[in-house]
């Protein structure tokens, strides 16, 4: 009879096993990723292909990968590899091999691309001029719409920012500097600043922006209304609805409320 | 023969190579140059991009604004070599959200040096910023609505006949790629048009998408013609924005007469032109660890990459009296960051202000009602007091100043020169 450590280790192996492409190659033997390899096995194999359909339809998609050797350019100007679990070079194998095997792209989708800094320094550096930090962009852009819970995750605590984007276009707005609790660790010097806001604000010597509080600059109404209406006909809102949800709603009503139907 | 004299050159943070002085530059350059070789598929797609845009617009499929002479254009040359225009005035403000909202001296101090300069330009309520910090920080927009918004901000400077300079390097960036996508895919062209259409605009397109770095580089004669204070003895570093010449590489500029071409030319050729010390640093490509969600939501990683990677090679290798750079993000990051390093004992700190602050200081604007250092954290005093600049007497004139503006009074406002265009009115399209 079979102990259960034989059984243990037999089903370790059957499951690596499972993890051999058709050339032999262990994936995850690659650093990082390891950890988020079980989600992805537990995913929902209809959404794991739509999500790799989705990346390769995306008009972006061949202008920002062509092929990759390996060499670890990117990764060596790649600012979060020097402080996290993150790496531009596992992003772009991970895309090449995601034709065989999909699931390679979910399981970076949770939680290992929110790493990124999108600063591009990966882009420039790269040989076979594949431009990590663009699929990268476009994964968020996927996890977001499919509602991923990597992206709730990493969008719920800037909700405002995305609220006051996609209504007014612009963000990280003075009215968000009138108590420390936001940025508490810029020092007493903001609380200073805090303390003082709207007058500060009001000595600003350019017309646009003199006594604006809840936007960076006055935007015309009628300016918000159009940059509401882009975002609705190009499918913005649909998109980010099922992540985040009372955002979405929000924007519906203030596009409501302007007009825009 | 004589032996030739040694060099050292730092390729990483503990390895150097050892090669004759007379071959410094030259290494340099080839280093570059691979870079650019390396970087060529993109390279030539983007000149094949700009092939296309003319095709596109002798169809009459796309209005192209031109650099034309009434805008004063400047010649430079980008990372490829190719000619670009850089207009000089009749400019179209394209505000930047995250400088507008809480580093104001940024934009304060341009305006100011345009005022003093005499160069029209507009400063207008019917602007959004790009929204692209929907895209690289959290993937809450796509491309279609991204190029609609570009577009629908370049058909409002084409209306009012002006053109348009890009403050921020994200919106400079992204509107690059915008670009890119609109010209090279019919698909994001047509849907694009027909939201435009419904709006009552079209695609109209900049011949050059131009960064304000790139005029202060093109005007930096002028600027230091006026220039009021003596900087001889202020050595200042340089944090180049990442969006502004890694994100489509082919289009910023470059000079060989700034630093060999080696590296992007604004901001250090402004540093020259007014005679302050250009210092190096061996960290200077990495980015400034803004990250877009990371400096808002995780705090600890954008604060540790700035003062680790930048504040501290900075100051430990340079001992800059300043670190200049020309991007919102950049700016915020690396002022911020410094806070809790110091409060956590570490002694290296250096005021980080905008090229235009910097610029507007030399020319005598005063430090806090045009600059608006008091929104910076950094201990800007001893550059202040380096410049000849009184600060506890300018501080003193703030103080009352906001005073009198907590009273009622009215800030005195820059403005443009007279402007010499006119807006286009009934406007076509052939599209």
């Amino acid at each position: 009879m079979e102990s259960a450590f034989s059984m243990s280790i037999s089903k370790k192996v059957s499951r690596m096993l499972q993890r051999l492409n058709k050339d032999g190659w262990h994936y995850g033997g690659l650093p990082g990723l390891q950890w988020e390899a079980e989600n992805a096995r537990n995913a929902d194999r209809e959404l794991i292909q739509e999500i790799a359909k989705e990346l390769r339809e995306d008009v972006r998609f061949e202008e920002f990968y062509h092929a990759c050797i390996n060499c670890g350019n990117c990764t060596s100007k790649c600012p979060p590899f020097r402080l996290v679990d993150f790496e531009p070079r596992i992003v772009v194998q991970k895309v090449m091999h995601s034709k065989d095997e999909p699931e390679l792209l979910y399981q970076m989708m949770d939680q290992y691309i929110w790493s990124c800094f999108q600063c591009y320094s990966c882009w420039e550096v790269c040989p076979a001029h594949n431009n990590p930090g663009g699929l990268v962009a476009i994964l968020k852009e996927i996890a977001v719409k499919h509602g991923l819970n990597s992206a709730k995750k990493a969008l719920e605590p800037y909700s405002k920012i995305v609220y006051k984007i996609m209504t007014t276009g612009t963000q990280i707005t003075p009215d968000m500097h009138t108590t420390i609790a936001l940025f508490k660790d810029w020092g007493p010097h903001k609380a200073e600043l805090a303390k003082n806001i709207r007058a500060e604000r009001a000595a600003v010597p350019v017309e646009t922006m003199a006594g604006v509080m809840d936007k960076s600059w006055r935007v015309d109404e009628e300016t918000m209304k159009e940059l509401m209406f882009i975002e609705k006909e190009a499918g913005v809102f649909d998109a980010v609805e099922k992540t985040l949800k009372d955002v979405t709603d929000m924007v519906r009503d203030t596009a409501k409320e302007a007009g825009v139907e | 023969m004589m032996p030739s004299e040694n060099s050292f050159v730092q390729l990483g943070e503990n390895e150097q190579v050892e090669i004759p002085k007379e071959d410094v530059k030259l290494f340099e350059k080839l280093s570059t140059d691979r870079r650019a070789k390396l970087a060529m598929g993109t390279t030539e797609d983007y000149l094949r991009m700009l092939e296309k845009m003319k095709e596109l617009e002798k169809k009459g499929e796309i209005i192209v604004h031109h650099v034309e002479e009434d805008y004063k254009p400047q010649v430079v040359k980008t990372l490829s070599n190719r000619e670009k225009k850089i207009p000089t005035e009749e400019l179209w403000q394209h505000k930047s959200c995250g400088q507008c909202g809480h580093i104001p001296g940024y934009i304060s101090a341009l305006y100011w040096i345009m005022s003093e300069l005499s160069i029209p330009f507009v400063d207008d309520t019917n602007q959004t910023s790009c929204t692209a910090w929907n895209y690289y920080g959290s993937g809450t927009s796509n491309s279609v609505a991204l190029s609609a918004v570009f577009l629908r901000n370049m058909h409002v400077a084409w209306e009012k006949n002006a053109y348009p300079l890009i403050h921020c390097g994200t919106s400079y960036g992204d509107y690059k790629e915008c670009r890119f996508l609109v010209v090279m895919s019919e698909d994001i062209r047509l849907k694009v048009r027909s939201i435009l259409n419904k709006i009552g605009r079209d695609i109209v397109i900049p011949e050059e998408l131009v960064h304000y770095s790139e005029w202060l580089h093109v005007v930096r004669e002028r600027i230091a013609e006026r220039r009021k204070l003596d900087l001889s003895q202020v050595k200042a570093a340089v944090h180049p924005a990442c969006h502004t010449y890694k994100l489509m590489a082919e289009d910023y500029t470059y000079d060989e007469k700034i630093l060999d071409g080696a590296r992007p030319a604004p901001t250090s050729s402004i540093i020259l032109a007014l005679g302050a010390k250009l210092v190096d640093y061996s960290t200077w490509y990495d980015c400034c660890g803004f990250g877009f969600r990371h400096i808002l939501t995780e705090r600890e990683i954008s604060r540790s990459f700035a003062y680790f990677r930048k504040i501290r090679p900075v100051v430990k290798e340079t001992g800059a009296d300043v670190l200049l750079t020309h991007d919102t993000g950049c700016v915020t990051t690396l002022d911020k960051s410094q806070i809790v390093a110091l409060a956590h004992g570490y002694k290296e700190t250096v005021p980080v202000i905008s090229d235009s602050q910097f610029a507007a200081l030399a020319m005598g604007a005063h430090p806090f009602k045009v600059c608006q250092l008091q929104w910076h954290l950094a201990d800007w005093k001893p550059l202040l007091s380096k410049i000849g600049i009184d600060w506890q007497n300018a501080e003193k004139e703030y103080k009352e100043y906001i005073e009198a503006i907590k009273k009622g009074m009215k800030p005195s406002f820059i403005r443009s020169a007279p402007r010499k265009l006119q807006p286009r009115v009934n406007v076509s399209f052939a599209g």
